[in-house]
C-alpha cells in the first residue's frame, strides 16, 4: 500500500503530514524551528519537484508514505489521479490525501516567499507560525487516514 | 493495457483525437463538446484495433499529469505495462483551456460556449486527423 499526501508545492503541508504519519514528528508537541526545517524535503523543493512523488518513510504497518506537489491542478488533481488508478485497477493500492484544506494564509504567504521568491529569511518565520497554527488540523487529517487504513485492515 | 489521451479538455481536443485514433466519426458522437465531462476523470471512449481500452482526460496541465502518472508507475502502481499515456500537442489546444475557464461564468458562459463550439468544429477535424495519424504510429 502507498499513502500519498499532496499539496500545492509538495514542500510544506504534505511533507508535514507524511512525517507525522511515519512518526518522524510527535503528535503531542509542536517541533522546534530546527526540527521542523531539518525535516527531509520540508521547505526545500524547487519547481522541478512538482509532480515528483517523494518517499518520506514507512508507517507502522510497512506502508510507504510519500509527499507530492500537485501545482495548479487543485481539486481536479484528486479526481484525475483517482480515476487513473481506478481504470488501471490499482485504486485500492494507493491512498491519496490532499492537505491543502488545512493550509492557512500564513503558510501560503510564508511558503511563497521562501520557495517562489527565494526569500527564506522573510518566509520562514511566517511559515513556522502558520504551520504551528495548522498543526492540530494536519494531525487530525493524518489520524483519519490512519484510522481508514486500520479499518481496511491494511498492513503493508 | 489502457491507452490514455491527455489534452487540455476531456470533451474537445482529447476526445476528438481519441475518436480519430479509433476511427470513429466525430460529428455524431454525443461526448464531443459535452461540458459535463470536464468535471470527471478519465472517460473510456472505446477499444482500439489492438484490443486496448482508450481513455480521454483533460487537464490544465497535461504534462504535469503525465509526470505524476510516470511517478506512480515508478512507485509501483499502476504497472508500467498497464497504461500508455499520450499527451496531445495539437494546434489551437491552449485556447480550448482558456475558453473553458470563461465557460464557467454565468454571463460569459453561453457566449463562450457558442464561440468554442464553432471554433472547435473547425479545429476538431484537425484534432481528429491527428488522432488518425497517431493510430498509424502507435503499435
Amino acid at each position: 500500500m502507498k499513502v500519498i499526501y499532496h499539496c500545492f508545492g509538495g514542500s510544506h503541508s504534505s511533507v508535514l503530514a507524511a512525517n507525522l504519519h511515519v512518526g518522524n514528528l510527535s503528535i503531542d508537541h509542536f517541533p522546534t524551528r530546527r526540527e521542523l526545517f531539518n525535516l527531509p524535503y520540508f521547505d526545500r523543493t524547487t519547481d522541478d519537484d512538482f509532480g515528483i512523488i517523494k518517499l518520506v518513510g514507512f508507517d507502522e504497518w510497512g506502508n510507504q508514505v510519500y509527499s507530492l506537489g500537485q501545482m495548479h491542478l487543485g481539486h481536479r488533481f484528486h479526481t484525475i489521479i483517482k480515476s487513473l488508478l481506478t481504470v488501471t485497477g490499482t485504486d485500492n493500492q494507493v491512498a491519496l490525501m490532499g492537505t491543502m484544506p488545512h493550509v492557512n494564509l500564513l503558510m501560503m504567504i510564508g511558503g511563497n516567499l521562501s520557495r517562489k521568491r527565494s526569500l527564506p529569511s522573510l518566509g520562514r518565520p511566517l511559515l513556522y507560525w502558520g504551520t504551528r497554527l495548522a498543526y492540530p488540523n494536519i494531525i487530525q487529517a493524518v489520524q483519519e487516514v490512519k484510522n481508514t487504513l486500520r479499518l481496511r485492515g491494511i498492513a503493508g | 493495457m489502457k491507452v490514455l489521451f491527455i489534452g487540455y479538455s476531456t470533451a474537445w481536443d482529447a476526445m476528438a483525437a481519441a475518436l480519430g485514433y479509433l476511427r470513429q466519426p466525430i460529428d455524431a458522437n454525443p461526448w464531443f463538446g459535452d461540458y459535463n465531462l470536464e468535471q470527471k476523470g478519465a472517460i473510456e471512449v472505446g477499444v482500439d484495433r489492438l484490443g486496448r481500452e482508450v481513455y480521454v482526460l483533460g487537464s490544465s496541465r497535461p504534462q504535469l499529469v503525465k509526470k505524476v502518472v510516470e511517478e506512480l508507475i515508478k512507485v509501483g502502481y499502476p504497472r508500467a505495462d498497464a497504461v500508455e499515456v499520450i499527451v496531445l500537442q495539437l494546434p489551437g489546444q491552449k485556447r480550448v483551456s482558456q475558453m473553458l475557464r470563461l465557460a464557467r461564468w454565468p454571463l460569459l458562459g453561453t457566449i463562450s460556449k457558442q464561440y468554442i463550439a464553432k471554433w472547435a468544429a473547425k479545429q476538431g477535424r484537425i484534432w481528429w486527423q491527428t488522432g488518425q495519424s497517431l493510430s498509424l504510429k502507435i503499435k
